[in-house]
């Protein structure tokens, strides 16, 4: 619990209100790796860029939410991951596991360890949007509804 | 797809990022037990402690457990020592809605008193979600 604290410190007592922003950025980038895939696997003309920019911005920008979700979450589990109620909380841990399994799928796809999963993939990653949104909508929903 | 240069052949990496991915996934939950475990030791502790006149048992104490402010609304006479006592296992704040009072992160198990002087609704700013009310008279 020092962490959260010490967190909290240097962040000005601000903590929670960094996480609101920074997992509004998880989501935000979790709807362009969409958008992204989307245009590489030419389902869409949307971003107007070429499917290699789109594959090349899509490593880069999953990479960089995957980071700031990372920590994110790494707040969450040192600090109020524990309680289980009320429901809103409790949805919120299953979605954070949920999001890490599917990555865990995801690159076990890419790492070639599971290539029957290559057709799944579309799937998989409308499945980490799925659950971006919940998380978003279990914690910054609530924060913001609590104002 | 074609586009993007994917290692072809399974690699240890892959499976220690496969791996880092499946331990993260099952740190929430394995976090969520113990933490279950130690409230459950905790609890009877808590128990004891309101048997003797402790959190929940007195007129002027207000506990914070399972993302509650217990109860939700005290009243009291002005100038009495408010004590607001963390039995979760989360921290949380007592933050007056309209300013003024801030207690700071009160981490599990500690406690924050203040003199009440008059009337104010606060709330956790963790977890916002968590309000109540204080109430003075006199």
């Amino acid at each position: 619990m020092d962490i959260i604290k010490s967190l909290n410190d240097l962040l000005g007592g601000q903590l929670l209100l960094w996480k609101v922003i920074l997992t509004s950025l998880v989501f935000a980038g979790a709807g362009l790796q969409v958008l992204l895939a989307a245009r590489f696997y030419e389902a869409s003309t949307v971003p107007p860029v070429s499917t290699g920019t789109a594959a090349t911005a899509h490593r880069v920008n999953g990479t960089l939410t995957l980071g700031l979700a990372v920590a994110v979450a790494f707040t969450c589990l040192v600090g109020p991951a524990g309680p289980t109620s009320p429901t809103r909380v409790l949805l919120h841990s299953v979605f954070g596991t949920l999001v890490f399994v599917l990555l865990a799928l995801k690159f076990a796809v890419l790492k070639r360890l599971w290539r029957a999963g290559d057709r799944y993939l579309p799937w998989i990653g409308s499945g980490l949007f799925l659950s971006f949104a919940a998380i978003w909508a279990t914690s910054v929903a609530d924060y913001i509804t609590a104002r | 797809m074609s586009d993007v240069a994917e290692p072809r052949t399974a690699s240890l990496a892959g499976v220690l990022v496969v791996l880092l991915f499946l331990v993260f996934a099952a740190a929430g939950p394995v976090v969520i037990v113990w933490e279950r475990l130690g409230a459950d030791t905790g609890s009877g502790a808590a128990a004891a402690a309101e048997e003797g006149g402790g959190a929940g048992g007195g007129g002027n104490t207000v506990g914070m457990a399972g993302l509650k402010f217990q109860p939700g609304t005290l009243t009291v006479a002005k100038g009495t020592t408010v004590v607001f006592d963390n039995d979760d296992t989360a921290p949380h704040t007592v933050t007056a809605r309209s300013g003024g009072t801030d207690s700071g992160v009160i981490d599990p198990g500690k406690s924050f008193s203040l003199v009440a002087a008059s009337s104010f609704d606060y709330f956790c700013s963790i977890h916002p979600s968590m309000t109540a009310k204080l109430v003075v008279t006199g």
